[in-house]
C-alpha cells in the first residue's frame, strides 16, 4: 500500500513536470508566432506626414524640438518625421528639402537658409501645395507659410547685455570681442545679432570704453575645421579676444574643449550658444561663462501649429518669436541637478 | 472492461504492448518537436522576405532607368516597349509599398519611397513625352531630375534595406534566442519522456516479473519442504498466471497426498501399537497360565490315576471333585491365547466353584441365571472364572454370615451384560478406579498375583470387542457387597 502511493506520487510529479515542458514549449511556441506576427500589424495611422528637416540633425536642441513638434503634431492627428535622420548618406537641407518635396510630404518644417536655392524649393514646395515653416533660421525671400524662431535683435541685445557686464567687472577699457560663426559667410540672422550687440554696447557703456566685435568665420570646407580653428587660436601666440562669443552648439563645444586642452581657462570669458550635457557640465565649472538658451520645445511646438493653422484655416501666423535668456553656472547646477533626479526616477521605475 | 483485458493478454502481446507504447509516445513527441522547429525555422525564413522584395524593386528602377536613358539615347520602338513594359512592372512593384502615413520607421520610409518613385514615374513619362516632342531642353532637363530622384530612390531603399536588415536582424537573433531555447526545452521534453518510458517499462515489466519472482520464490520454498504456505495470487490470466495457477493446484495436491500417507501412517501406527499392547496381554495371561500349569501333564495324569483310583474305591465324591479339578486345569492349559464361549467359561465357573466348595464346604451359596441364547456367544478365554474368584477371595471368602456369589448373562439390547455378584466386603469407590487400573506389574510387586487380574480381564476384553466391551465394578461401599459387570456387544446369531 505505501508502496503504491510512493508511485503515485512519483507519477504525479512526472505528470507535473511533463505537463509544465509542454505547457513552456506551447506558450513559447505562441509567442514565437505572436514575436512575428507583431512585425506584420499596423502600427498607429496618421491622416498628415510632416518633415522636419534641420541641419545637423545630431543636436541635442533638434531633438528637443522634433519631439516637441511630433507630439503636438500627433495631438490634431499628424505626424513629423525628421526627414533624413535614417538615410545612409548625409544630405545637404536643400537636397533633404527636394527629397521630401518628391516625397509627396504634407508639410515641412525647415532649418532655412536665406539663399536662392531654398527659396526656389521651398517656393515649388508651396507651388505643389506642401506648406513650409522655417525654423530658427529664416529665409525671408521665400514664399514660405511662417517662421518660428529667435528675434535675432533680441538675441544681440542679450549677448550685449552680459557683455556689457563683463566689461564692467574686468575694469578694461579696450575689448576685443570675437564672434565666431561657422560658414562661409554671415548670414541675415548672424549680422543681425552682431549688429544689434554692438548697438547695445554702444548705448550702454560710457564713453572712454573701445570695445571691438569682430565677427570670425570659420570655413567648413574640411573635417574638423571647428576644432582645429579654436585650437589655432588658442595655441597662437597672438593674444586672446577677451569675449568669445560662439554663435552656434559646435562652435561653443570645441572652444571650451581647446581652452581646457591648452590649459587656457579663463584667458578668455567664453559665452556660448545653446546647452547640451557637456555645456552645462562646462557651465558648472565655469569653463564657459554663459550659454544661449533658446526655448527648443516652444519651437517645436510652434512649427507643428503653424502647419496645422495653415491647413486647418489656410493661413498661418507669419512669425512666431521663441523665448530666449542667457544661463549661467546656477542655472546649469540646477538643470543637472534636475535631470539627475529624472533619470533616478526612471531607473527606479524601470 | 480494459483491466478485465490486459489481465487475459498473453506475456508475448503484452511485451509488445510496452515496446509499442514507448515507441508510439517518442514517435509524437518527435513529430511536435519537428513541426514546432520547422514552425520557427519558417518565421526565420521570413525575416528576409522584405530585403528580398527591395533588391527586387532596385532591379526593377534600374531596368526602368534604363530603358528610359535607352530610349532618350536612339528612340527605338524596343526602347519605347521595353519603358512601357518596365514602368508597369514598377507601378506594379511600389503597388506594394506602403502608403500611409504611420509612425513606424520602415512603414514611413517605404511611404516616401512610394512618393519618390511616383515623382519619378512622372519624370519618366515626361521625358519620353519631351523625347517625342523633340523638346531637347526639357527633356535635358527633366533627366537632370529624374536622375537626382532615382539616386534619392536608390538611397531610400539602401537606407530601408539598411535598416531592415538590422531590423530583422534583431528579430534574428531574438528568434534564434528562441529556438535555442526551445531546442532546450525540446531536449528537456525528450529526456523526460524517455525518463516516462523507462518508468513505465520498469513498471510493466515489473507487474510482469512480480509474479514470476512471487513463483520462484515460492517454487524454492516448497524445495525446502515448505509445503504450508499461502496460495500464490494469481494476477493476470498470462502464460505466468496459468503457470502460477497449475503450481497452486499441484502445491495442494501434494500437502493432500502428504495429509491422507499421514493419516495412513498413524492409522498403522495406532492398530500396531494395539497389536503390541494385545501380545503383551496375551503374554500376561500365558504367563499366568503357566505358572498355574505347574507341570500340567504330571497333574493331569495324577488327577486321572486319582479318577480311576476312586473308581477302583467306590469313592464317588473324590471320583467328581478330582474329574472338576482335572477339567478346570486342562480348560486352563487349553484354552489359553483362544477364544471359547461363554458355555465353556460357564462350564469353568462350574469346576471351579464345585472344587472350592469341596475345600469350603457350604459356607457360600453359587446361583447363576443365564440366558441359554447366549451360551454361544464368543468370548476371550479366562474371563469369567478370574472375576468369580476375585468375588470369592476378596468378597465373602473370610465373611461370618453365608456368602452368596450370583452368575447373570442376560442381553440388554444390543449388549450382552454378564454380572458376578457377590454380598461380600464390598469396595469402596476410590479403591474402585485403583483395582480397574492396576497394572500386572503392581499387582506383581504386591505380590497378589494369585489369578488373572480384573485389569488383565478388562484390557483383553477391549482388544477383543474393539474398545466395545465394558468392564466396570459397582459397590455401594465397605459391607455392601459387590458387582462386577462385563458389557459386551451383540451380534447376533
Amino acid at each position: 500500500m505505501k508502496k503504491g502511493r510512493k508511485g503515485v506520487l512519483v507519477l504525479v510529479i512526472y505528470c507535473v513536470i511533463l505537463l509544465s515542458v509542454i505547457g513552456i514549449l506551447g506558450w513559447r511556441s505562441v509567442s514565437v508566432k505572436h514575436m512575428a506576427d507583431e512585425a506584420l500589424t499596423s502600427p498607429a495611422e496618421y491622416s498628415k506626414h510632416y518633415a522636419l528637416i534641420t541641419g545637423d540633425s545630431n543636436e541635442q536642441f533638434w531633438s528637443q524640438v522634433y519631439e516637441s513638434a511630433k507630439e503636438r503634431a500627433a495631438e490634431e492627428g499628424a505626424y513629423v518625421e525628421w526627414f533624413g535622420k535614417n538615410l545612409s548618406v548625409s544630405y545637404s537641407v536643400t537636397d533633404l528639402t527636394r527629397m521630401a518635396v518628391n516625397a509627396g510630404v504634407d508639410g515641412i518644417i525647415l532649418q532655412a537658409t536665406d539663399n536662392e536655392e531654398t527659396k526656389e524649393l521651398i517656393d515649388r514646395a508651396v507651388e505643389l501645395g506642401i506648406p513650409v515653416v522655417t525654423v530658427l533660421s529664416d529665409c525671408q525671400i521665400s514664399n514660405r507659410q511662417a517662421y518660428v524662431g529667435v528675434n535675432n535683435y533680441d538675441v544681440g541685445q542679450l549677448y550685449g547685455q552680459k557683455m556689457a557686464e563683463l566689461i564692467r567687472k574686468q575694469f578694461r577699457k579696450n575689448i576685443k570681442i570675437m564672434v565666431a560663426v561657422g560658414g562661409d559667410e554671415l548670414t541675415d540672422d548672424q549680422e543681425s545679432i552682431i549688429l544689434s550687440i554692438r548697438q547695445y554696447l554702444n548705448a550702454s557703456l560710457p564713453v572712454g570704453y573701445f570695445v571691438e566685435v569682430t565677427p570670425q568665420l570659420i570655413p567648413q570646407n574640411a573635417s574638423f575645421a571647428t576644432e582645429e580653428f579654436f585650437n589655432d587660436l588658442f595655441i597662437s601666440s597672438d593674444p586672446l579676444p577677451n569675449i568669445l562669443i560662439c554663435l552656434d552648439e559646435r562652435g561653443t563645444k570645441c572652444s571650451y574643449r581647446a581652452a581646457v586642452d591648452h590649459n587656457r581657462v579663463g584667458d578668455t570669458t567664453i559665452i556660448g550658444y545653446y546647452y547640451s550635457k557637456d555645456i552645462l557640465a562646462a557651465l558648472e565649472k565655469e569653463t564657459l561663462d554663459s550659454v544661449l538658451f533658446v526655448d527648443a520645445q516652444e519651437m517645436g511646438t510652434g512649427a507643428a501649429e503653424a502647419l496645422l493653422d495653415y491647413q486647418e484655416f489656410g493661413y498661418a501666423n507669419n512669425y512666431r518669436t521663441v523665448s530666449v535668456e542667457l544661463i549661467g553656472q546656477v542655472e546649469a547646477g540646477e538643470i543637472l541637478a534636475s535631470e539627475d533626479a529624472e533619470n533616478t526616477a526612471e531607473g527606479g521605475e524601470s | 472492461m480494459i483491466r478485465e483485458r490486459i489481465r487475459h493478454m498473453t506475456l508475448l502481446e503484452k511485451l509488445v504492448s510496452i515496446t509499442a507504447i514507448a515507441m508510439l509516445l517518442m514517435l509524437v513527441s518527435n513529430l511536435y518537436i519537428f513541426s514546432e522547429i520547422r514552425e520557427m525555422n519558417k518565421q526565420i525564413a521570413v525575416v528576409y522576405t522584405d530585403n528580398t522584395n527591395l533588391k527586387e524593386f532596385s532591379d526593377k528602377l534600374e531596368h526602368l532607368h534604363q530603358s528610359v536613358e535607352e530610349y532618350v539615347s536612339n528612340r527605338s520602338t524596343e526602347a519605347i516597349e521595353a519603358y512601357y513594359r518596365d514602368d508597369e512592372a514598377f507601378r506594379q512593384q511600389i503597388e506594394n509599398l506602403n502608403q500611409t502615413v504611420s509612425d513606424d520607421e520602415i512603414l514611413l520610409a517605404e511611404k516616401n519611397l512610394y512618393g519618390l518613385s511616383e515623382t519619378y514615374l512622372s519624370l519618366a513619362s515626361d521625358i519620353i513625352q519631351a523625347k517625342r516632342g523633340r523638346n531637347v531642353e526639357k527633356y535635358g532637363a527633366l533627366s537632370e531630375e529624374a536622375e537626382k530622384v532615382q539616386m534619392d530612390i536608390r538611397t531610400c531603399i539602401e537606407s530601408l534595406n539598411a535598416k531592415q536588415f538590422s531590423q530583422s536582424s534583431e528579430r534574428y537573433v531574438s528568434l534564434m534566442r528562441e529556438l535555442e531555447y526551445m531546442q532546450n526545452l525540446c531536449l528537456m521534453l525528450l529526456l523526460l519522456l524517455m525518463i516516462g518510458n523507462i518508468m513505465a517499462t520498469l513498471f510493466l515489466t515489473g507487474r510482469l516479473m512480480e509474479p514470476l519472482r512471487a513463483l520462484k520464490e515460492a517454487a524454492y520454498s516448497v524445495a525446502a519442504g515448505n509445503l504450508d504456505r499461502e496460495e500464490l495470487e494469481v494476477i493476470d490470466l498470462d502464460e505466468v498466471g496459468i503457470v502460477t495457477d497449475a503450481f497452486n493446484k499441484m502445491l495442494s495436491s501434494i500437502r493432500s497426498y502428504i495429509h491422507q500417507i499421514q493419516e495412513k501412517n498413524a492409522r498403522e501406527k495406532e492398530l500396531q501399537e494395539n497389536e503390541y499392547r494385545m501380545q503383551g496381554y496375551l503374554k500376561d495371561a500365558q504367563l499366568t497360565a503357566l505358572q498355574a500349569q505347574i507341570k500340567p501333564h504330571f497333574l493331569f495324569n495324577t488327577l486321572n490315576a486319582g479318577v480311576q483310583l476312586a473308581m477302583m474305591e467306590n469313592a464317588e465324591k473324590t471320583q467328581v471333585l478330582l474329574e472338576n479339578t482335572a477339567a478346570f486345569y486342562r480348560y486352563n492349559a487349553s484354552k489359553v491365547n483362544k477364544s471359547t464361549t461363554i458355555r465353556e467359561e460357564i462350564d469353568m465357573v462350574d469346576a471351579y466353584i464345585y472344587i472350592s466348595k469341596v475345600r469350603f464346604g457350604d459356607s457360600f451359596i453359587f446361583d447363576k441365571d443365564v440366558d441359554e441364547s447366549l451360551l454361544d456367544v464368543k468370548v476371550p478365554s479366562m474371563i469369567l472364572q478370574p472375576i468369580v474368584e476375585n468375588s470369592f477371595k476378596y468378597g465373602i471368602k473370610d465373611l461370618e454370615d453365608l456368602g452368596r456369589i450370583e452368575l447373570t448373562v442376560q442381553r440388554i439390547g444390543d449388549k450382552i451384560r454378564i454380572a458376578v455378584w457377590d454380598n461380600g466386603r464390598g469396595i469402596e469407590k476410590e479403591r474402585i478406579q485403583e483395582v480397574l487400573n492396576m497394572t500386572d506389574s503392581i499387582r506383581l510387586e504386591r505380590k497378589e498375583s494369585g489369578g488373572v487380574g480384573l485389569h488383565n480381564v478388562r484390557e483383553r476384553l477391549r482388544l477383543f470387542f474393539n474398545n466395545q466391551a465394558v468392564l466396570d465394578i459397582e459397590s455401594e461401599g465397605l459391607g455392601m457387597g459387590a458387582e462386577v459387570v462385563i458389557t459386551i456387544p451383540y451380534e447376533g446369531e
